[in-house]
């Protein structure tokens, strides 16, 4: 009997991690996250009926506001577009919350595998993103709860702030994630003295 | 050592407990920690620090800052060294090491200067009136012309240092840091905003660090401190020091250039040198102070002629006098504060010439002040030795009565101040003429920008201050940081007699642009040759064109064009202010976007397995493709035959992963595929697919690919793989622009899945080997049927579809599956000898088939029907995009380019892709052009199964010359070919449906 295919991460089988200091603390942390369940949920906003059924299905709120994600008990649920969202939930959910939510929402599609997932974080994190993105970080303009469609490195990112460390989370393309890996280390050896 | 002989006992900012040692052109010299490299030449006494451009002329230091047109370096060696910066603004380290350009073979010793003898041949306009013939022959001369002028050498191998960007965010950008700078900090900053304030030397203060005056009843050095302390307290206010603002762009983005390790000892490889800052301002201040205007007389380029606030700044900031006896020349009051600067140092005021007839109120304490007066020639020859100082005419300007020479040794000029407006210009701010002063100010501002102090044509410190203030307050209020209104302040003006061009008593050139070697005469040659826009004048003569751009002489240079055309300054106009303000080094520009990093690049979840395995790669968008696996070192030719022939006698397997793949749901995606596909799709069953062509609205071919039907209102699309953004992008926009309120939502899902194309004959015998639930048998599972189920654990979606002709199974499994996958299939297929192939297999498999590859035969200007798939156009829907666009008269005409096959006369000559087809009678003629082109040739191959060449072209009227025979040229030769069907191998499908 053939054995059951293994499944690996976007960088490559074991969970890649890194932590690098300077001086003994850590000051940025980068590593790839385990996967998760991920979801491109699709709905007309103004249905009231619709968005609260996926808040029945799902305990999430869908936020309304461009720039947010919302949270509750391991799920977060970013702002994509004005009727689009990506809906991240703990692994091995997929199959069961798709069903759930192509019951109620206009469209569910399970993308767990279409993006790789890392977290950045420590002091100095805003400044390794600042290297490569656009988008304002100051913590009076992006903090906890804030997410960004934009780009980093050139590559296309979902990237949203999780606590006040600041811990970012890095969500992109699988096809492009070794690129961003390497980006995002080169980009810290000036914190870390490569 | 004691060759400082220039330098002061004491005063200036150096720290004379730290000396340092460097080199200049080989020759070593001392100076001291807070030196520029030009202040240590100067303090021991070296004056010629470079050859002019053109003429090779003996030049010196001319200013203290970024405008130096003349003491231009290469400072450090091989590949670390950086080419053409200002002697001025290079910080001095232990171990320096520069070299003048423009001066081989030395300094000294010129034989450039040769040129100078034949500066009568070299008028304005020479290069363009002299090299232009023969025609073509400039290429020729361009190599001599260029090592002649030789500005700098660029290093042949790559940089070690490491150059980055960042971007970065605030309330108010406040470029510089003189006093104007600083109050608009402290006042933003007291407001709450969040301040960068931006300093291009090495600390902050401006003319403050070495200048006197009183600020708010304190000294203006403790007051300097005092700030600089209380911006170092607030947290939202960040100073860069080392750091330029270069460019001014649309919506407040301003970039700056930081130089990091540039003033030290060169650190090891690799440290961080330079980084490139993008700044969104949401508010600017523009406080970028003023530049201090030469003045045109004869022979005005001698080293030790210099601007008089440069030879205040050597000896209040660097403790060094510039000479020993100086003519102090000048045609406004602010050269009297340097004048005085001087004689506090102990340098000899010869005489303080002032054109204006009647000279300035500002205190003198006993110099000689003479009024109406002009130095008109500077005389000597490596350096200045005495000043010819004549008296003129109030009325006409000229010279009146004798000419009196005055032995000196350094000649300081004033022609007046110009606001460093160029960020603001750069705006898109519009300048305005101060008639007072005698200089462009800014006018309306374009962007959310405010102008303080010198900037603002306010050149008194009490006015830079108040400006500086209201400014900060202003910016910081604009954004939403309450403080007080601010003041309007009236400003007071620096009164000044413009005289553009001092009248000559003899010959002697009048430099304009001395970087340039841009006389007087040369402006007025142009202007009389017909070169009167400025901005022609400006080419004609390179006047502005070095790497300064002019800064010292520029409005100098419209006033003498606006005299030779009876204009005014402002008649005239400026020349356009483009970025960078200072020169940026590519290094800077690229960043980290270098090697590895240079662009992203995509992977499949396979992609490491290739590499492994010898694949060698080809770039599809970002994409990289297996193109074939060299085995055993194989050559691509027998690779490749080798992978064809296996899929056609055995079972290949072919990383489809890129294919574009987008999931379609919801109660209107029938209506969506309608629309975006040329042919029906309500007839597609469940679990079935069909093939389509998208068009643009002109008619024209843009992406084809197979869609999957999964569920009611479920569809799964494929695209090409380089066509996936694309495609996606024109679905959302129709569906966001002009479809609004369809139910249908599209999901790019192309990297979720790992897309493994199983084909050949024993396709389906390997499936049939896996744990896999689906039943593979025929009947179950027809051709262009997608069937879903679980895969060794994994679920799969399973589409029977073929791009080489052969029984084909393409398995879409999860990403994370990928991988593991492949290796099974490579395990289970080994009895069976599976073979990985590549793109280039694929392309002849897919040929010998005569399946378009859209965007190979396809460039954007063929319709289905050129491509003979006329039987995927519906006639019966009532609309699909690009239904019109095929009813234009152009695409509806007969002779149209047609989708052809072409089977070489020979069977092993295979056609080179690109090629142009001819008639074959044309083909004799084929070096004497024009021969007409009747197509060209799109795809070509040596199939191995047929053992015979085969091509796809696209020829005019194709269709009706089937059997023709044609020409093709291949690199100067004559192929014979002969037009037949685009279809070569199992013509009828039957091996695509067993």
């Amino acid at each position: 009997m053939a054995e059951l295919l293994l499944a690996r991460t976007a960088l490559g089988g074991a969970t890649a991690a890194e932590l690098r200091t300077r001086g003994g603390a850590a000051i940025v942390l980068l590593r790839e996250l385990p996967e998760s369940t991920m979801l491109d949920v699709r709905l007309d906003p103004a249905d009231v009926a619709m968005l609260a059924a996926v808040q029945k299905a799902t305990g999430l709120d869908l936020p309304q506001t461009p720039g947010k994600f919302s949270a509750h008990a391991e799920r977060s649920a970013l702002w994509f577009g004005p009727d689009q969202w990506l809906i991240v939930a703990q692994a091995g959910e997929a199959g069961a919350l798709t069903r759930t939510l192509d019951a109620v929402a206009g469209s569910a599609v399970d993308v767990s595998d279409l993006r790789a997932e890392f977290e950045l974080a420590g002091p100095l994190a805003a400044d390794v993103l600042r290297k490569g993105c656009g988008i304002d970080l100051h913590p009076r303009v992006f903090g906890p709860g804030s997410c960004a469609l934009t780009s980093l490195a050139r590559v296309r990112v979902a990237m949203r702030q999780t606590d006040e460390r600041p811990g970012y989370r890095l969500l992109v393309e699988r096809s492009v994630a070794l690129y961003l890996w390497d980006w995002l280390v080169d980009a810290m050896t000036e914190f870390t003295g490569g | 050592m004691s060759g400082q002989t220039f330098r002061l006992a004491f005063g200036g900012r150096i720290d004379r407990s730290k000396p340092l040692n460097f080199t200049f052109n080989g020759s070593a010299y001392q100076g001291y920690a807070g030196d520029t490299l030009a202040s240590a030449l100067l303090a021991n006494g070296v004056r010629l620090v470079g050859r002019s451009f053109k003429y090779h002329r003996p030049r010196g230091v001319v200013t203290a800052g970024p405008e130096e047109p003349n003491a231009l370096v290469r400072i450090g060696r091989g590949t670390r060294a950086l080419p053409n910066l200002p002697a001025t603004m290079v910080e001095l380290y232990e171990g320096l090491e520069a070299r003048s350009i423009n001066c081989w073979p030395s300094v000294s010793f010129d034989c450039g200067a040769i040129i100078g003898l034949f500066a009568r041949v070299l008028p304005a306009g020479f290069y363009y009136k002299t090299f232009m013939w023969p025609r073509g022959a400039w290429m020729w001369y361009e190599k001599f012309i260029r090592s002649a002028a030789g500005l700098g050498r660029t290093p042949k191998a790559p940089d070690p240092d490491r150059y980055e960007k960042r971007f970065d965010h605030c309330d108010v950008l406040v470029v510089g840091s003189g006093a104007a700078g600083i109050a608009a900090a402290l006042a933003a900053g007291d407001a709450g905003a969040r301040v960068l304030l931006v300093e291009e030397r090495a600390e902050v203060g401006g003319q403050l660090t070495f200048g006197g005056g009183i600020i708010d009843g304190t000294a203006a050095g403790a007051w300097r401190r005092l700030a600089r302390a209380k911006l170092a307290e607030m947290p939202e206010v960040r100073v860069l020091t080392r750091t330029t603002a270069v460019g001014y762009y649309d919506h407040n983005l301003v970039t700056l250039l930081e130089r990091i390790t540039d003033h030290l000892p060169p650190p090891p490889a690799g440290e961080l040198r330079q980084r490139l800052w993008k700044v969104r301002a949401r508010q600017v201040v523009v406080a970028t102070g003023a530049t201090e205007r030469a003045l045109v007389f004869a022979n005005n380029d001698l080293p030790g002629v210099m601007l008089a606030s440069a030879a205040h700044r050597y000896a209040a900031q660097y403790g060094v006098r510039c000479g020993l006896r100086a003519v102090v020349f000048a045609n406004n009051d602010s050269a009297y504060a340097a004048a005085l600067a001087l004689a506090d140092a102990g340098v000899e005021i010869a005489a303080l010439i002032d054109l204006r007839a009647e000279p300035g109120t500002h205190a003198v304490r006993g110099l000689s002040v003479r009024g109406g007066q002009a130095v008109v020639t500077a005389r000597g020859s490596r350096h200045v030795t005495a000043a010819d100082i004549a008296s003129l005419d109030p009325a006409t300007g000229r010279i009146t009565g004798k000419i009196e020479t005055v032995a000196c040794d350094l000649i300081c000029v004033s022609g007046g101040w110009d606001p460093a407006v160029h960020l603001f210009s750069q705006s898109g701010g519009r300048l305005a003429y101060d008639e007072v002063q005698h200089c462009f100010v800014p006018g309306a501002p374009a962007q959310p920008t405010h102008v303080a102090g010198a900037a603002n044509g306010a050149f008194m410190l009490a006015d830079c201050v108040v400006q500086g203030c209201a400014a900060g307050i202003a910016a910081a209020r604009a954004v939403g940081f309450d403080g007080p209104v601010p003041e309007v302040a009236a400003r007071s003006l620096l009164r000044l007699h413009p005289m553009w061009e001092i009248p000559a008593a003899g010959s002697g050139k009048k430099f304009v642009d001395q970087q340039s070697d841009v006389t007087a005469a040369d402006l007025a040659l142009a202007a009389r040759e017909g070169y009167v826009s400025v901005e022609h004048a400006k080419r004609y003569t390179t006047t502005g064109m070095g790497v300064d751009q002019g800064k010292i002489g520029n409005i100098t240079a419209f006033g003498i064009l606006g005299n030779a055309t009876s204009r005014s300054v402002p008649e005239v106009g400026t020349t356009t202010f483009r970025p960078p303000y200072v020169p940026v080094t590519i290094g800077a520009l690229a960043g980290r976007d270098i090697g590895a990093l240079f662009e992203p690049v995509r992977k499949t979840p396979v992609t490491d397995w290739h590499a492994a395995h010898g694949a060698v790669f080809e770039p599809v968008g970002l994409w990289r493709r297996p193109q074939y696996y060299s085995r055993n070192g194989e050559d691509m030719h027998t690779a490749v035959a080798r992978e064809c022939l296996a899929v056609r006698n055995g079972v290949g397997l072919l990383d489809a992963s890129t294919l574009g793949k987008i999931e379609i749901r919801g109660r209107d995606a029938l209506k969506l595929l309608n629309m975006v596909y040329t042919n029906a799709w309500d007839s597609l069953a469940i679990g079935a697919c069909r093939y389509g062509l998208m068009l643009r609205e002109d008619g024209m071919v843009f992406d084809d690919g197979v869609t999957a039907r999964l569920g009611e209102h479920h569809y799964q699309m494929t695209t090409t793989s380089g066509g996936a953004d694309g495609v996606v992008n024109w679905l959302e926009e129709w569906l966001q622009c002009e479809w609004l309120g369809w139910r249908v939502y599209v999901t790019p899902v192309t990297a979720n899945w790992a897309t493994l194309a199983v084909t050949g004959p024993q396709a389906r015998t390997l499936l049939q080997q896996l744990d896999c639930d689906i039943d593979f048998a025929p009947a179950a599972f027809p051709h262009m049927a997608i069937r879903t189920g679980m895969v060794a654990g994994a679920s799969a979606r399973i589409a029977r579809v073929s791009f080489t002709g052969e029984l084909s199974y393409e398995i879409n499994v999860p990403a994370r599956y990928g991988l593991a996958l492949w290796e099974l299939l490579m395990q289970e297929g080994a009895a069976l000898g599976i073979t990985p192939l590549g793109t280039e297999a694929l392309h002849v498999l897919r040929a010998e088939k005569g399946f378009i590859v859209v965007g190979h035969d396809t460039d954007g200007t063929v319709t289905p029907h050129d491509l003979g798939m006329s039987w995927i156009v519906s006639k019966t829907k009532a609309d699909f995009l690009g239904m019109r666009g095929l009813q234009r008269s152009d695409s509806a005409r007969a002779g149209r380019k047609q989708l052809v096959g072409l089977l070489t006369a020979d069977a092993q000559t295979v056609l080179v892709e690109g090629s142009q087809v001819i008639r074959p009678q044309d083909a004799p003629r084929i070096h004497t052009p024009p021969v007409p082109m009747i197509g060209h040739v799109t795809s070509s191959y040596m199939s191995p199964k047929l053992g015979h060449s085969i091509a796809m072209a696209l020829i005019e009227d194709g269709r009706r010359r089937m059997n023709e025979d044609v020409a093709v040229v291949v690199h100067g030769r004559v192929v014979s070919a002969r037009i037949v069907e685009p279809r070569f191998y199992d013509i009828n499908g039957e091996r695509l449906n067993g």
